[in-house]
């Protein structure tokens, strides 16, 4: 990514507004920036953490699978007999964004190990201009969860080839059953402090949920308690399954519709289908 | 340590009461309204649910055993939530005051950590018991079904004098009170007796917060047929907006919030 940048994004323009690029004759992404801290992004830590859970869980706690036969129900994509009865041991493994300690426990870990892990990584500008350059955290992955899980085959969370894997640090598309305040619980347990490039959380609510001051307020104290209890970034679409569903089969009715995707705002009409399915799956919390 | 049933934990639940609350759902109730919702929290002990998703064949387990403090300590983490909005905790069901003694202590110790509780109550048991189980609460929230004892058993199976009796008791002892009333076409829904609830509600006095509308569903209809049991009422299910404006007519000075209003 950053040699891209570098050569696709030099902005000169940019450049002439930061301190020392001037003094070093360098742009931007050339070295010219004193402190060059890039946003590292993470992607699918929840995917992750719940398929850590599901083998220690099944394999090692409980017994009831073994290594090789997970994964072989894996490679077969869970096709048959028995992959059909594993994925659903996995399926019921405990998830990420249920206030469950030991799954959410293990989610913080893979966090902790990541920023341990990254200081020791130089960025392509490192010795050539910067004062100081590394990478700091983010799961601010934009829509990159979507394409990434193209890429990746069945997981031992129960996840089928090619869904998208979870986005920012949000829950696994469908995986919250506990409702809003026990997702907040679940990501208050990361080092959320220490991602300082940016934790991705995004929820969706239905209309009826905020309808009214009453409700209205509910929420603005939903907003407080989260904020109070570490969670800096929390995004929302508030709309129902019903409607997003209505707009994939008439989008030209639909081209004023704006869904919160990642970390950004998009017509939802115009996104590609994949991302419009996960937008849909994210866990729509109704009362 | 009191043992209680219960089926579920909603949280966020923003319908049972002032702010962000949890509803405990206990399993048991001692009326059989024809429009319950909940026939696998009406009817006693644990249960299955058999139905079928996407052509696949699933179970669901209704009910366990839970003891108070081990209940409490899992609704204290939703702490932060209820001390921003003015919420707590409503125990709710079925009915939760059948479980007195297990309610009674879980919101004792609640009331320790600080937090609020409230019964979601039919009130059908008897004096004692609802006084007990409601000592370390906040409110109380109150269904009134009927007005005429024959309506409220051709409604639910059984006479609502010692609801109406149990009504009184707590207004006088300065309880908290939100007063819920469902609606229910060709039911409950004689305009005549809802002025006589009215009247009762007002004779209650200061006490009564607010009277919440419940306009009735048929959302339940599917957990029966999980149950293999029939559903029991026929009818309609639409109120036209022109009953309410009567409706409201007959509440005219008292707070009334009508579900799916917001007015
Ligand atoms: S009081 Fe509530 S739970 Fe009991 S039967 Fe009536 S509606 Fe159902």
């Amino acid at each position: 990514m950053a040699k891209f940048l570098a050569i696709y994004d030099a902005d000169p323009f940019a450049s002439a507004f930061i301190d020392n690029c001037m003094e070093k004759g360098k742009l931007l992404k050339n070295g010219g920036c004193q402190y060059d801290v890039i946003s590292q992004s993470n992607i699918g830590p929840a995917v992750l953490g719940n398929s850590f859970a599901a083998i220690k869980k099944l394999v090692f706690d409980e017994k009831k699978v073994s290594w090789e036969e997970l994964k072989q129900a894996m490679e077969a994509n869970w096709e048959g007999e028995d992959g059909k009865r594993i994925r659903k041991l996995c399926k019921e493994a405990p998830k990420f964004g249920n206030d469950e300690d030991e799954v959410d426990g293990i989610v913080a870990d893979i966090f902790e190990s990541y920023l341990e892990l990254l200081p020791a990584y130089k960025t392509d500008r490192t010795g050539k201009g910067p004062e100081i350059s590394c990478y700091t955290m983010s799961t601010s992955n934009i829509t990159s969860y979507v394409p990434n899980g193209l890429d990746v085959g069945a997981t031992p969370d129960g996840r089928m080839p090619i869904p998208p894997l979870n986005e920012g640090c949000s829950p696994t598309q469908g995986t919250d059953v506990n409702g809003p305040t026990a997702v907040i619980r679940s990501v208050a347990k990361l080092p959320n402090w220490k991602v300082a490039a940016g934790q991705l959380l995004n929820m969706r609510f239905a209309p009826g949920t905020l309808a009214g001051e009453e409700n209205l307020h509910k929420f603005v104290g939903f907003l407080r308690a989260s904020q109070r209890m570490g969670i800096y970034h929390n995004q929302f679409n508030v709309i129902d399954s019903k409607t997003l569903r209505d707009a994939q089969k008439h989008p030209e009715q639909y081209t004023d519709l704006i869904v919160r995707v990642a970390g950004y705002c998009a017509q939802f009409v115009s996104l590609m289908p994949e991302t419009q399915d996960a937008v849909i799956a994210r866990t729509e919390n109704v009362w | 340590m009191e043992k209680g049933l219960i089926s579920t934990i909603q949280g966020y639940s923003i319908k049972d009461g002032p702010g962000i609350r949890s509803t405990v759902f206990c399993v048991g109730c001692n009326l059989r309204c024809r429009w319950c919702s909940n026939p696998e929290l009406m009817l006693p002990g644990k249960k299955v649910m058999r139905f079928s998703l996407g052509g696949e064949e699933r179970q669901q387990e209704v009910g366990y055993e839970i003891e108070s403090r081990a209940l409490a300590e899992k609704l204290a983490r939703d702490r932060m939530f209820y001390a921003e909005t003015g919420g707590g905790v409503t125990f709710s069901g079925g009915e939760a005051a059948l479980q007195w003694k297990f309610v009674a202590e879980t919101a004792k110790i609640l009331s320790g950590m600080g937090i609020s509780s409230a019964l979601d109550t039919a009130g059908d048991v008897p004096w004692e018991v609802l006084d007990a189980v409601t000592e370390d609460m906040e409110y109380v929230l109150y269904d009134v079904k009927t007005f005429d004892d024959a309506m409220h058993r051709r409604c639910t199976g059984r006479s609502n004098a010692r609801i109406l009796e149990n009504l009184k008791k707590l207004a006088a002892k300065g309880r908290m009170l939100i007063i819920r009333m469902v609606i229910v076409p060709e039911y409950n829904d004689d305009l005549e007796d809802v002025r006589k609830r009215m009247e009762l509600v007002k004779s209650l006095g200061a006490c009564v917060k607010r009277v919440d509308i419940l306009p009735y569903h048929t959302l339940g209809k599917g957990k029966y047929q999980r149950l293999g049991i029939p559903y029991p009422i026929k009818g309609k299910e639409e109120i036209p907006q022109t009953y309410w404006n009567e409706f409201r007519q007959l509440g005219v000075g008292i707070s009334i919030v009508i579900a799916g209003e917001h007015g």
